[in-house]
């Protein structure tokens, strides 16, 4: 029980794939525009990274030939969230459908896939792809809103692209126009905010 | 040894690719419509009208020119596709001329300029597009008033706004499409 605890959480701080382990920072600054494509972009990952974590600890991987298998598993996961979306999310499809495709190249996957689901049972593999995916999500998120807080003086924009057209009033306007900081939208502002983070969680990284 | 890794990689890649077919076959139909619809929303947006059922906008899109004609073989508007080089590669838009040769619109469809700069060509952010509507297809000197034209910069897009308005400039020499009786 223990375990199953410690492999659910850790993936949210000490061992955070973003922060603390500095992998898939690459999606983790190009999606992160604003609050609705991080989300759609981490949901992706969690789908595909539950899937693949579940499919290593399942079936067995040929030893010799671990990596181009676990590539392919990772790679049809990948396709059917790619696919899924554009029926299903057409609009933030149109947006993010690039960042969604280069999942298959998303580090934090393969590690988990290859590091720990092929040698553990299905049920922690679940929980490892869980924490480790929502560790994920709460690093893009959170990049995400300073970044659209920031930039566009918004919370939520668009969020009815990824929730439906419920989600249209979720729009917050708090800042005015005269003191948006449009740095924060550009790549060089994604690396400024993303350094700012990592400094934060040197304290909590295990030594 | 070589022969069962081989033959446990070719279990694994068959059974992912039946996976993968089987979610293509089973959202082919939403992809498409969803595709097609998008598509047609654009347009619509710029012409301001039903697109006629006959006018197939696959997820190609339209033909680089394609001729919308009232009931007498009159034409009411021209869709005419372009491209223009701006600072991030290309500017993809659509025109939309009346018969009068006045142009309707101008939507960009895609383009990958600078967030905050060069996005002034989006009507979501900038009014600047609707400057365009009404022109003259002809009579307009299709630059920049810094180059000697007639379309006014913003401060800090100029190439993004230089490469769109010569490519909307260029796209509206070729001679408007006849509607067939």
């Amino acid at each position: 029980m223990n375990q199953a605890i410690t492999t659910f959480v850790r993936g949210m701080a000490r061992e955070n794939p973003v922060w603390v382990q500095m992998l898939g920072l690459c999606p983790a600054m190009a999606v992160t525009t604003s609050v609705t494509n991080a989300m759609g972009l981490a949901l992706a990952t969690i789908a595909v990274l539950v899937g693949s974590n579940l499919v290593a600890s399942t079936i067995p991987i040929p030893e010799r030939a671990r990596l181009p298998a676990l590539v392919f598993i990772i790679a049809c996961f990948t396709t059917t969230a790619v696919l899924v979306l554009e029926a299903f999310a057409f609009n933030l499809y149109e947006r993010i459908a690039l960042y969604v495709q280069i999942i298959v190249t998303n580090c934090v996957i393969l590690a988990r896939a290859d590091g720990f689901a092929r040698h553990n049972r299905p049920h922690l593999a679940l929980l490892d792809a869980l924490g480790v995916g929502l560790g994920f999500a709460f690093a893009l998120i959170g990049l995400g809103a300073l970044r659209e807080l920031l930039g566009s003086g918004t919370l939520f924009a668009d969020a009815e692209h990824l929730f439906g057209d419920s989600a249209a009033s979720w729009e917050l306007r708090l800042l005015p126009d005269a003191f948006r900081f449009p740095l924060a939208l550009l790549p060089p502002g994604a690396f400024l905010l993303a350094g700012l983070a990592i400094a934060l969680f040197r304290p909590v990284k295990p030594s | 040894m070589n022969l069962r890794t081989a033959i446990h990689l070719g279990l694994i890649t068959s059974l992912g690719s039946l996976l993968v077919l089987w979610v293509s076959e089973f959202t082919e139909h939403a992809r498409t419509t969803n595709r097609m619809a998008a598509e047609r929303a654009r347009l619509m947006e710029l012409v301001q009208m039903e697109l006629p059922e006959y006018l197939a906008v696959d997820s190609k899109g339209l033909d680089a020119l394609s001729a919308l004609c009232d009931g007498e073989g009159h034409l009411k508007t021209a869709l005419v596709r372009g491209t223009g080089s701006g600072y991030a590669g290309e500017i993809k838009f659509v025109a939309a001329i009346n018969g009068e040769g006045k142009l309707s619109g101008v939507r960009v469809t895609s383009h990958s300029e600078t967030p905050g700069i060069g996005d002034v060509i989006e009507p979501a952010k900038s009014p600047w597009i609707h400057g365009l509507d009404g022109r003259d297809a002809s009579a307009t000197r299709w630059e920049l008033s810094e180059d000697g034209g007639d379309i006014d910069a913003v401060t800090g897009a100029s190439i993004t706004l230089r490469g769109l308005v010569r490519g909307v400039g260029e796209a509206l020499t070729a001679p408007l499409p006849e509607c067939a009786e």
